[in-house]
């Protein structure tokens, strides 16, 4: 338990940071008209990409000769830009389609 | 002083995603708030490749050859992929999301420190992660194959209640088990990791096509709390609030769309096989079909209101452009012609929307 409460005190900040994004989250889509749900959720799943991020900085702080972690990490950041990219792009050839008939 | 730069570049990087994803819930924003949203996520790659590290040799020939290949991969997909086959695109994409966090935690527990108590927030931080990264990893996939019909509906394991109860009740055990050693056991999280992916695949399987688009939202949001937990190891603010906002949206997202098919999300996690909400408008329209086409046109014609309630069918058999032709054709002749999309018509709610417009059917109708 003492674990786990140093824990919490000496990431405080990260905590309330926690918290408030919670809240942020909701916030943030608690309006979205029904039209836009997939590509919302298509947008959000794309952000659920920077865990790539922590690949990243797992495979920079591992030495070179450990082979397990650094294909584990190739393999976390292949498959997590797979989502970040495919998610972006896919989401802007949806809204792509909304967009083309305000032309007309 | 020098990682202050780069928190301060981070803390842009969040500004971006909330825009972003702020921009992205009303349709005249929405292509721009995708566009900002990714130009905060590449800043924040960027910013993270040359955030100091303590340890370790950078390995950037490993970095640059994981993210050039992921990138190509997830590129040609997304634009090869059909309109219609979309939900099934985004499911794995966030399947392979939950699949970085997993492996993120699996490497931490490998590299765990020997005889260190586990009893602390960080490894419990760490299993958490793997926990969920394994779920949304093998769920999504799950998601995935029903949609995309390599697993059939009726493939179901038996009682998949009580084993899904079983298995989370051995799961939370084991977690429990591992964090109260003295030290490090990397076989209990092997076996820990196992029975998280198992698990993922029993949680998804019972439940139904119509529902599956709710299931991957709340997959979805899974991969933003894996990412977010993933965030906390870390210490990297990026990591931690992007996942949280998708982690907090996609609940709200998810909870959206159950009232928007008029369900509890309780009641389609468990309900397993139960009315399929999608389905609804396509009835109608196929009796409506059941005239002969000359007559159909005939009433059609003389009609002063026309409502079309298109469902799936219609998008697969790409019919929505020759509805669009009809459209033209009968406005010219004065009739008024509406479109009826039920909510959660096609296989994602607004999904139908998106597929009216690959014809240009303009949408608020």
């Amino acid at each position: 338990m003492d674990g786990l409460v140093s824990f919490i005190s000496d990431n405080l900040l990260m905590v309330y940071i926690l918290v408030f994004a919670i809240f942020l989250g909701m916030e943030v889509i608690s309006k979205v008209p029904t039209v836009l749900h997939t590509p919302l959720m298509s947008g959000a799943n794309a952000v659920s990409g920077v865990v790539v991020i922590g690949a990243i900085l797992l495979i920079r702080q591992a030495s070179a000769d450990d082979y397990l972690v650094l294909i584990l990490g190739f393999l976390g950041i292949a498959l997590a830009m797979v989502n970040v990219v495919g998610g972006y792009a896919v989401t802007d050839r949806m809204l792509d389609m909304f967009k083309k008939k305000k032309r007309n | 002083m020098e990682t202050t730069l780069y928190d301060f570049i981070y803390l842009i990087c969040i500004v971006l995603f909330i825009v972003g994803l702020k921009r992205l819930s009303s349709p005249d924003t929405a292509r721009n708030g995708n566009l900002v949203a990714a130009a905060g996520m590449g800043i924040a790659i960027v910013v993270s490749l040359f955030y100091p590290v303590e340890s370790g040799q950078n390995n950037y020939g490993w970095v640059a050859g994981g993210m050039l290949v992921g990138a190509a991969v997830g590129y040609t997909a997304a634009r090869r992929v059909k309109m219609t086959a979309m939900p099934e695109m985004v499911s794995l994409f966030n399947g392979l999301g939950g699949a970085c966090a997993m492996m993120i935690s699996l490497v931490e527990f490998y590299n765990y420190p020997a005889n260190t108590p586990l009893l602390n927030g960080a490894a419990f931080t760490t299993l958490f992660a793997l926990f969920i990264g394994s779920i949304s990893f093998t769920g999504s996939l799950v998601a995935y194959g029903k949609l995309e019909g390599f697993l059939r509906d009726s493939l179901v394991l038996p009682a998949p209640k009580v084993i899904n109860v079983v298995l989370l009740i051995a799961i939370l055990a084991l977690g429990g088990y591992i964090l109260f050693l003295p030290d490090i056991d990397f076989t209990l999280v092997l076996i820990f990791l196992s029975l998280s992916l198992f698990y993922g695949i029993t949680f998804v399987t019972p439940i139904g096509g119509g529902d599956m688009p709710v299931v991957i939202s709340l997959l979805n949001s899974f991969t933003g709390i894996g990412a977010a937990l993933a965030g906390l190891i870390y210490d990297n603010q990026v990591m931690l609030v992007g996942g949280i906002l998708v982690g907090a949206s996609g609940t709200i997202l998810t909870v959206l769309m159950c009232q928007a098919m008029n369900r509890s999300l309780f009641n389609v996690i468990v309900g397993g096989f139960s009315s399929q909400g999608g389905a609804a408008g396509e009835g109608r329209e196929q009796i409506v079909k059941e005239a002969t086409p000359s007559d159909l046109a005939i009433e059609l014609k003389y009609a002063n209101k026309v409502m079309v309630v298109p469902g799936y069918g219609l998008a697969v058999a790409q019919a929505q452009h020759v509805v669009h032709e009809l459209e033209s054709m009968l406005e010219t002749e004065g009739v008024n012609f509406m479109y009826a999309i039920h909510p959660v018509a096609g296989r994602m709610p607004g999904h139908m929307n998106v597929l009216l417009a690959e014809a240009d059917v303009p949408y608020p109708k």
